[in-house]
């Protein structure tokens, strides 16, 4: 263990002599040398147990907080959206606010953000979360919310759809009592109205949340108000940035339209699709990627040693690793499609993450796959 | 014989040649400090050759370092401050003579004193507002901290530990309090870094977790550009739960570093230290003018509400023109982004200054100003009667 205190002692030799170095009576150090040395002389050991130096009292968080954040949220290049406003000609997002509701602050998370009927309790925002989890982990998060008991997969897969941002997620309510588990507030008698659209490898949430009779008497303005929800263009609409990899498209496919978060789709046959999506940082890790797909196809999920195991193909200059399968197929509460198969690959390369991901009748699939090896290997980055 | 030895010391410390010595330290001091600053960065600078007891210069020649060890500003100044209160205030004798040298070094006294009270006791920082933006504190340009807070509360609690602590790579613990039921372990601190995902062609200056590393960079020389990075390790108290984590913090983070311990939510995050301020300020309006033709502001201003407890008060900040209340000086100091095109929104940039010596300079000037023209009135009345006397003396 390494004396508390002693200057310097972790600098690399390149440094031996930056400036700091040759202050050779800092009065800081020194003090803190000296108070380092006595302790050390006094206790015998050599680490220093300290108390915090202050406590400052705030009336709200000044950090946007991301319970769980991995490495690559805490220090990836997605950093979160505050003051900082977007830039020249990017869509923003926009609404028609009901009467009576009103607009509150945005925060890091909450891209929209109101009050139900001005209802202090009442709340409505939008979040956009990277992954998101599997809707059935979030209607159980919900229901634990709420304090009732998770509901059945066949309620999960009959929830109704909605249509949000001109694509079809799904619609779930449930009344209870809410409790926040970051605030702790406790409303009693709620109702929690949520709106779920996967958006590529993100996932979509309209959340409205207050009491129950503000929820019942709102609930015409609330329908009305997600479906309002638009993306517009503030000036001059601007071209989709160009994608950061080249590929061959192979015979027979065709390259659909773009969609939110994917590079490219392509439409392989009547119901078989294979997509490519980019993202920054390891976008999770491999494992928990590889275990969401696999989730998709009601397989079980796998270890890290079990990852470590599966087979990979050349992609972009090495290895990745494959996901595959076959069974009743859904994602986000889509109706399962039975005897689906899924292709799927997962490169990482530091910077960010590539994923490259067949899915349809598994006969489609498995005939597609020399087509997507070829994809696969045509790949290369652009910038 | 005491007495003898004591009258020895206070001749030295009083003497004009302590003095010169003094002041021609602090000019080779001024010299190599401002020859210095062009690589090494302002404040760096003043750290090493204005704020330290000692240093050792070296002069690069080309094929050796001649190393000069030289005494701090810091030791310098006190010194010289010592020298005049005990030759011009303690050793001097004063009478109706001397009234002005007394009171000129009695004027640079407390000069010297506000620089000392500028050096502990002051704070600076900067705050950023965008127009309808309000903020009640204001962020450091250099000292880092670590801030632990339990997360989702309607009151939040920072506990914070300074940079001094975990500066130098030291393994430091900082003990549980009540609210806190975790000890932690700062250790690995770099100065300057960055985060990545571990791979191949690198090695990681800290140990790797969660697939990712710190990186550590050579010193920036502006200061403000360095991102501190370290290990900090949380340890449950409750011996039954003996899941400690561990995880990097890194000056550039997104997001703190969140844990969840007896089923409470906390957060930690190294930042930039925040100071709060006894009232909030909103921007209520940014101007900036630019010259004819250009995109080079000619002058910016800003209108804020200044919000203390209920009470608003409206204020304009502009260049020259700052706002000053309860110890602190708001300047206009930027604007920004930088590359924003016309039309854009704009946000505006304050220096923030707590300086409990702030006027002590002003009250310094006057008193050695007053010390000066008593002097000079002296020496004009003295320098008349003597003409007087030497023309009556050649009238006879």
């Amino acid at each position: 263990m390494e004396p508390a205190g002693l200057p310097l002692s972790r600098r690399s030799k390149s440094h031996e002599t930056s400036i700091i170095e040759r202050q050779f009576w800092n009065h800081e150090k020194v003090l803190l040398s000296l108070l380092a040395f006595m302790l050390c002389s006094c206790t015998g050991s050599s680490q220093a147990n300290h108390a915090y130096d202050d406590v400052r009292v705030i009336q709200e968080a000044v950090h946007p907080i991301l319970p769980g954040a991995t490495h690559a949220q805490r220090f990836g290049r997605d950093r979160p959206r505050g003051s900082t406003p977007e830039p020249a000609g990017a869509p923003a997002l926009a609404y028609d606010l009901p009467d009576g509701w009103v607009d509150a602050p945005l925060t890091e998370m909450r891209r929209v953000n109101v009050l139900i009927a001005g209802h202090p309790d009442g709340e409505c925002y939008l979040i956009v979360i990277p992954g998101g989890g599997s809707l059935r982990q979030n209607i159980d998060r919900w229901c634990q919310q709420m304090d009732q008991e998770p509901i059945s997969d066949d309620a999960v897969h009959s929830l109704p759809p909605v249509a949000i941002l001109g694509a079809e997620g799904v619609r779930f309510e449930i009344d209870g009592t809410f409790t926040d588990g970051f605030s702790g507030k406790v409303v009693s008698d709620a109702r929690m109205v949520v709106h779920v659209l996967p958006i590529g490898d993100s996932t979509l949430f309209v959340k409205a949340i207050g009491p129950r009779t503000l929820l019942q008497s709102e609930a015409e303005n609330l329908a009305r108000f997600v479906i309002s929800l638009r993306l517009e263009r503030n000036s001059q609409p601007q071209q989709p940035p160009p994608s950061s990899l080249r590929w061959g498209t192979p015979e027979g496919w065709t390259v659909d339209g773009p969609r939110p978060m994917r590079e490219v789709t392509f439409l392989v046959g009547e119901e078989t699709s294979c997509w490519i999506t980019v993202l920054g940082g390891d976008a999770g890790g491999a494992l928990a990627n590889a275990n969401r797909w696999l989730a998709e196809l009601s397989l079980d999920p796998i270890g890290p040693e079990q990852l470590s195991t599966l087979s990979t193909a050349q992609m972009l200059g090495g290895e990745a690793i494959i996901i595959d399968g076959t069974g009743p197929y859904s994602s986000m509460g889509s109706p399962p499609q039975s005897d689906w198969g899924m292709i799927g690959l997962i490169r990482q390369l530091g910077d960010r993450s590539v994923f490259v991901k067949m899915v349809g009748p598994a006969a489609d699939v498995a005939a597609a796959r020399e087509s997507m090896m070829q994809l696969v290997s045509s790949l290369e980055i652009s910038r | 014989m005491r007495g003898a030895h004591a009258k020895q010391v206070l001749k030295f410390l009083g003497s004009q040649k302590l003095a010169t010595v003094m002041m021609t330290f602090l000019l080779i001091l001024t010299f190599l400090g401002t020859l210095e600053q062009a690589e090494h960065g302002l404040y760096q600078v003043q750290k090493m050759y204005f704020e330290s007891w000692g240093l050792v210069h070296f002069f690069d020649l080309s094929f050796m370092k001649i190393p000069l060890p030289l005494p701090g500003g810091l030791l310098c100044m006190i010194i010289f401050t010592l020298n005049l209160l005990v030759g011009g205030i303690l050793r001097l004798q004063i009478n109706k003579r001397n009234y002005g040298i007394f009171i000129i070094h009695v004027g640079i006294a407390v000069m010297m004193s506000a620089g000392l009270v500028k050096l502990v006791a002051s704070e600076d920082g900067f705050l950023r507002l965008w127009e309808s933006q309000v903020s009640s504190e204001y962020i450091s340009h250099h000292e880092w901290e670590v801030a632990v807070f339990e997360t989702g509360q309607s009151q939040v609690e920072e506990h914070r530990i300074g940079q001094d602590r975990w500066q130098a790579g030291a393994r430091v613990i900082i003990d549980p309090v009540p609210g806190l039921p975790f000890e932690l372990e700062i250790s690995g601190a770099l100065d300057n870094c960055s985060a990545q995902p571990i791979g191949p062609n690198w090695k990681p200056s800290s140990p790797a977790i969660g697939g990712w590393g710190l990186l550590e960079q050579p010193r920036a020389a502006e200061n403000e550009q360095n991102l501190p990075g370290l290990v900090i390790e949380m340890k449950p108290t409750d011996s039954s739960d003996d899941r400690s984590q561990k995880a990097l913090l890194w000056g550039g983070q997104n997001y703190p570093w969140t844990f969840t311990v007896a089923d409470r939510s906390f957060a930690v995050a190294l930042r930039k230290v925040r100071h709060s301020m006894p009232f909030s300020i909103r921007l209520d309006n940014f101007e900036k003018v630019d010259h004819p033709g250009i995109a080079t502001a000619k002058e910016y201003r800003s209108d804020v509400t200044q919000r203390t407890g209920q009470d608003d008060r409206r204020v304009r900040i502009e260049m020259n023109d700052p706002l000053r209340d309860k110890g602190l000086i708001l300047f206009q100091s930027s604007w920004g982004p930088q590359n924003a095109a016309p039309g854009d929104e704009l946000f505006s940039v304050f220096s923030v200054v707590r300086n409990p010596s702030d006027h002590w300079p002003l009250y310094s000037c006057i008193v050695i100003a007053i010390g000066m023209a008593i002097t000079f009135i002296q020496k004009f009345l003295a320098y008349s009667k003597q003409q007087a006397k030497k023309l009556k003396e050649v009238a006879r």
